[in-house]
C-alpha cells in the first residue's frame, strides 16, 4: 500500500511540474512578442499581419489561447510546423532518436569517466592526485562544449582524419559530439562523487570496516560507493535538461540530425508553433527521467518512500 | 556587480573565530577570517586586469577591431607563419584578432554581469520570501522554481527569441529569465534555516518588523552565499551567451563577443584555427576564473561547501 501511495504522490507532482513548466513556456513565450512581425518581416502591412495573426490564432484573447493550448495538449496535438507543414510531433519524431542516442552516449560517457574520477580524487582529499582530478573538473566545466567540438574536429578530423567531422550514420559519428557533450555531465559528476564520497568516508560504519581489516579497495568500491551513490543519481536526472540544451549547439557543429538542430531550423524560419513543440517536448522529457529516477530510489530505498 | 569587487571585500585582517558582530551583536559563524593566500590575492589582480580590459579596453594602442582589410585576411599568428602587425593573426575580414578579443570583453563581461545582477535580485528576493513566509507562499514559489527547471534553457531561449527577434536587451532578459532559479533554491533553504536561529526569535519578541528582520539580519547572512553563487553564475551566463551567439542568436556583427567571434570564425575552421581556437580559449580562460573565484568565495564564506 505504501509502495501504490509513494508512486501516485511522485505521480501526482510530476503532472503538476509538467502542467505549471509547459504554461509558464506559454506565458513567457506569449508575453515575450508575437512572432508575426518575425515570421513577414518589417515590410509587412497592416492586413498581412492581421491575416498571419488569425491564422495563428494570436489575435484571439490570451487566456481563450491558452484554453485552446492546454485542452489540444491533453489531447496530444502539438500544433503544425510552419517550415515543414507537417504536425510538429511526426517531425520531432523523426528527430528524437538521434538526440537521445547522443544525450544517452554523452551521459554514459560522464558517469563512466566520472564517477572514478571523483572517486580517485575523494580518495586523496587534499593530495596532488585531488587537486589534479578537481582542475580537470573544473576545466570540463568551464568549456563551451560546441567549441571543443570546433577543437576536436580540427585535431582528429582535419589533421588527422581518423573521425568524420559532422553527419551521422555509423558510430565513428557518434564519437567527437558524443565526447564534447559529455564534458557537461562529466565535470558535474567527478564533483559530486568526490564531495559525496568524501562525507561518506567520515562516517562510522568506514571507520568501522576498516578496523575489520577490509583493505582500502574493499571499503571504496564495496560501502562508500554504495552509499555516496543518491545523490549522484539524482543529479543524472537533473543533467538531462542541461543535456539537451548543450546538444543544441553540439549538434549545430556536427549537423547531427537530433532536436537541438531542429530546433536552430525552426528558429532561423522562425518556426514558433515548432519551437514552442521543442520546448514541450523537452519538458516532458525533463520530468519523465526525474520521475522514473525518483521512482528507483524509492523502491530501492525504503527510508525515502516512507519519508514521502 | 563587477566580479573585481567581490574578492576585495574580503579583508586581510587576522582575527579569531567566533567574534560577535559589533552591530549586531550576533556571532558570526559564517566567516573565519584569515589572510588571503598567494592564489586568492592572484584571483584579486586577474579580476581587477579584466573589469578593466572591459571598461578601457578600446584606449588601448591596438589597430581599430571594425577596420578591414581583404588583403591580409587570415593571418596566421606570430610564431606560426605571422608578423608583429597582427600578433594573434586576422579573421577571415583581416580584422585584427588580438584587438576583436579585447573589444569583446566588453561586452561579454557586460552581458554576464547584467543578467547575473537581475536573475540575482529576483532569484534572491523569491527566495528569501519563500524561506521566510513558508506556507503556500513558499509553495506556490518553489513549484514555480521547479516548473521553470524542467524547461530546457536554450530551448525556452530560442522561444523567446522565435517571438522578439534578436537583439542584446532580449538576450540579457532571456539570460535574466535562466538564471533566476539556482538563487531560489539556495536562498530558501539557507533563510528556512537562519529563521529558526535564537537571534531572530529574540527580535520577534522586541518588535522587530519581519521586513527590518529579513533584510537586516537574514539577508547579511545568507550574502556570503549569494556573493558565492552569483559568482560561479557569471561563467554560466558567460557560456549561455557565447552558446547563443554562436547560433547567431545573441551578439552578431558588428556587436563583438566572444561567442559572436566564434560563430565568426567557424566557416573558416579548417584553414585557419586561430579564428575558432583564440576566442574559444578567452571564453574558457575567464569561466574557469570565475569558477575558481566562486569556489574559492565559497569555501571562505560557506562552512558546508556544497556543490550547487
Amino acid at each position: 500500500m505504501t509502495t501504490l501511495r509513494f508512486i501516485a504522490l511522485k505521480l501526482g507532482g510530476a503532472l503538476l511540474t509538467l502542467f505549471l513548466a509547459v504554461s509558464l513556456a506559454f506565458f513567457i513565450s506569449r508575453l515575450s512578442g508575437d512572432p508575426t512581425t518575425q515570421i513577414l518581416g518589417g515590410l509587412a502591412t497592416q492586413d498581412q499581419i492581421a491575416a498571419k495573426q488569425a491564422e495563428l490564432g494570436l489575435d484571439r484573447p490570451l487566456l481563450s489561447q491558452y484554453w485552446t493550448f492546454i485542452t489540444d495538449l491533453l489531447q496530444f496535438d502539438l500544433g503544425r510546423s510552419l517550415r515543414f507543414n507537417r504536425g510538429n510531433w511526426e517531425v520531432i519524431q523523426s528527430r528524437i532518436m538521434a538526440s537521445f542516442l547522443l544525450a544517452g552516449s554523452a551521459m554514459v560517457l560522464g558517469v563512466v569517466f566520472g564517477v572514478p574520477l571523483g572517486m580517485y580524487a575523494a580518495a586523496r582529499e587534499g593530495k596532488r592526485g585531488d587537486r589534479i582530478a578537481s582542475a580537470i573538473a573544473v576545466l570540463g566545466q568551464s568549456m563551451p562544449v560546441f567549441w571543443l567540438g570546433m577543437v576536436l574536429v580540427l585535431v582528429f578530423s582535419v589533421r588527422l582524419g581518423w573521425f568524420p567531422a559532422g553527419q551521422s550514420g555509423t558510430w565513428k559519428h557518434l564519437v567527437l559530439p558524443a565526447v564534447s557533450l559529455s564534458t557537461i555531465p562529466m565535470a558535474r559528476v567527478t564533483r559530486l562523487t568526490r564531495s559525496s564520497m568524501s562525507e561518506v568516508l567520515e562516517e562510522p560504519y568506514i571507520a568501522a570496516a576498516r578496523a575489520r581489516g577490509l583493505g582500502g579497495r574493499a571499503v571504496m568500491f564495496g560501502h562508500a560507493l554504495k552509499n555516496s551513490a543518491l545523490p549522484v543519481i539524482t543529479l543524472i536526472g537533473l543533467q538531462a535538461g542541461t543535456l539537451l540544451s548543450g546538444a543544441v549547439t553540439v549538434e549545430a557543429v556536427f549537423a547531427w540530425p537530433g532536436l537541438g538542430s531542429l530546433a536552430t531550423q525552426a528558429v532561423q524560419f522562425r518556426d514558433a508553433p515548432l519551437v514552442q513543440a521543442l520546448v514541450i517536448v523537452g519538458a516532458v522529457a525533463f520530468v519523465a527521467i526525474n520521475l522514473v529516477i525518483d521512482l528507483l530510489y524509492g523502491l530501492i530505498d525504503p527510508r525515502i518512500r516512507d519519508a514521502a | 556587480m563587477s566580479d573585481a569587487d567581490v574578492p576585495t571585500e574580503i579583508e586581510p585582517v587576522d582575527g579569531i573565530e567566533g567574534v560577535d558582530d559589533p552591530d549586531t551583536g550576533h556571532a558570526r559563524t559564517t566567516t573565519v577570517r584569515r589572510k588571503m593566500s598567494p592564489f586568492e590575492i592572484f584571483l584579486v589582480v586577474f579580476g581587477v586586469l579584466l573589469v578593466a580590459t572591459a571598461i578601457f579596453g578600446s584606449f588601448l594602442p591596438l589597430p581599430d577591431p571594425t577596420q578591414q582589410s581583404l588583403r591580409e585576411r587570415l593571418q596566421p599568428p606570430v610564431g606560426f607563419g605571422g608578423g608583429w602587425d597582427h600578433p594573434l593573426g586576422t579573421d577571415a575580414l583581416g580584422r585584427d584578432m588580438l584587438s576583436l578579443l579585447v573589444a569583446g570583453t566588453r561586452l561579454t563581461v557586460l552581458i554576464a554581469a547584467l543578467s547575473v545582477l537581475v536573475g540575482a535580485t529576483v532569484g534572491c528576493g523569491l527566495g528569501l520570501i519563500a524561506g521566510f513566509r513558508r506556507g503556500w507562499v513558499d509553495a506556490v514559489i518553489t513549484r514555480l522554481t521547479e516548473a521553470q527547471m524542467a524547461l530546457p534553457f536554450l530551448l525556452l531561449a530560442i522561444a523567446i527569441i522565435t517571438n522578439r527577434g534578436r537583439s542584446i536587451t532580449t538576450l540579457v532578459i532571456v539570460l535574466s529569465i535562466v538564471g533566476w532559479t539556482q538563487y531560489v533554491r539556495i536562498v530558501r533553504a539557507d533563510t528556512m534555516a537562519i529563521r529558526e536561529r535564537p537571534f531572530i526569535q529574540g527580535l520577534r519578541i522586541g518588535g522587530a518588523s519581519d521586513t527590518r528582520i529579513v533584510l537586516r539580519h537574514i539577508l547579511p547572512n545568507v550574502a556570503g552565499t549569494i556573493v558565492a553563487l552569483a559568482t560561479l553564475e557569471v561563467g554560466t551566463m558567460i557560456l549561455a551567451e557565447s552558446a547563443l551567439s554562436f547560433l547567431g542568436l545573441g551578439v552578431v556583427s558588428p556587436d563583438i563577443s566572444w561567442g559572436g567571434l566564434l560563430a565568426d570564425g567557424r566557416d573558416n575552421l579548417r584553414d585557419a584555427w586561430w579564428v575558432v581556437t583564440l576566442p574559444g580559449l578567452a571564453i574558457v580562460v575567464v569561466v574557469l576564473y570565475v569558477n575558481l573565484a566562486g569556489d574559492a568565495l565559497r569555501s571562505r564564506y560557506d562552512l558546508r561547501k556544497r556543490d550547487h
